[in-house]
């Protein structure tokens, strides 16, 4: 934990991968309109 | 791991000025974190973000059909629609247009299907500058009360080609 | 502000070296008495140098804004207007913002933490590549083939180069 190489790559593939993933899921929780 | 070390005394807490302008600080701050989540629930001009998927020619669609039977007048052209109280109205944006214009009552409840035709537009609701986005593909719905009486106007606020500033539209409330 | 010695012994992190060591000289601002890595001031200086440019082409568009808005002059049109708005917001808020922060990141970089540039060629290419892309811009921008303003969100596009 100490390494700032590790620290920078956790930093952003951790964010990337977090962020696409809540956003698949809202993605796919999306149902087509009613229209009443 | 540091470039350099730092002394070993570096650290001194702070005092007088120092401490009272950090605890103001920090106060204010939670103020303000507990302010937001509250009034995301409480403030009442937040849309709750219920949206759902549709095809901009059957959004279409459904607009011609609301208008074709709620249809109470008409101005410069275009319709003046009456939604039913208690039911959903609907408001399409297009280049370079808000359609058609609704005729509320104030005091009751409607469901605001918002969508657009071709591409991003923003709902603003002047005077009171209720601002929504306004998707080709997503039916965004508001549950809207009006509170006041008058005729409001609705103009474009996402950038959305050279008519953009001439995209307006209306709203009548009926006390 | 508790002192502390310019280089005092300590055990380097892996991949990261302390103090002036390295190629290239230093010389001490005779202001603040901080060490200046020679190098590092060629970039100092020509980021900053290209983010007043940028600023100055900004601030032009500025200009031609207000007096758009101005109901007496109205000098552009509709088109010209969104066209020279985009440009003001790209220029403003991307170009000179981002050019002069890199300039005071190489300054914090160097002067600030005692080090020297650790290679002239990455900073070239950077600064090559910012240089381009921010110049591409503004010419897309001013060929009339991207009137989008900042929020060009799909479906309303920039064309590739932009």
């Amino acid at each position: 934990m100490d390494n700032p190489w590790l620290l920078l790559a956790l930093g952003v593939v951790v964010p990337m991968i977090s962020y696409t993933a809540w956003g698949w899921v809202e993605l796919i929780n999306v149902q087509p309109a009613a229209l009443p | 791991m540091s470039i350099h070390i730092p002394a070993a005394d570096w650290f001194r807490a702070p005092s007088g000025g120092e401490r009272t302008w950090i605890g103001l600080a920090l106060t204010w701050c939670l103020v303000l974190t507990v302010a937001m989540p509250y009034w995301h629930l409480r403030g009442k001009q937040n849309s709750t973000g219920e949206a759902y998927s549709v095809e901009p020619s059957k959004f279409a669609e459904r607009v011609e059909a609301f208008v074709l039977s709620n249809k109470v007048g008409e101005e410069n052209g275009v319709p003046v629609v009456q939604p039913a109280p208690g039911g959903d109205a609907y408001l399409l944006g297009q280049m370079w247009r808000w359609y058609p214009i609704l005729k509320l009552k104030q005091g009751q409840t409607y469901r605001l299907h918002l969508s657009a035709l071709d591409l991003q537009h923003g709902f603003s609701l002047q005077p009171m500058n209720m601002n929504f986005q306004v998707l080709p593909g997503y039916d965004h719905v508001l549950t809207l009360t009006p509170t006041t009486a008058g005729t409001f106007s609705v103009i474009c606020n996402e950038y959305c080609g050279i008519g953009h500033h001439l995209m307006t539209g209306r709203i009548i409330v009926d006390p | 502000m508790s002192t502390t010695a310019p280089l005092a012994s300590a055990e380097p992190a892996p991949g990261f070296a302390t103090g002036n060591q390295g190629p290239g000289e230093v010389r001490t601002c005779d202001t603040t008495g901080l060490p200046v890595c020679l190098n590092a001031q060629w970039f100092i200086r020509v980021n900053a140098v290209m983010a007043v440019v940028f600023l100055l082409v900004g601030g032009v568009a500025s200009i031609l804004l207000a007096l758009t808005r101005a109901p007496a002059v109205h000098l552009l049109s509709a088109e010209w207007y969104y066209r020279v708005l985009t440009l003001h917001g790209l220029n403003m808020l991307i170009f000179w913002i981002l050019f002069l922060e890199v300039a005071i990141l190489y300054f914090t970089s160097t002067s600030l933490l005692n080090s020297k540039l650790a290679s002239k060629g990455v900073a070239w290419a950077s600064f090559g590549q910012m240089l381009v892309g921010a110049l591409m811009v503004d010419a897309m921008i001013l060929s009339g083939n991207s009137d989008v303003l900042m929020t060009s969100y799909v479906p309303l596009k920039g064309p590739p180069l932009f």
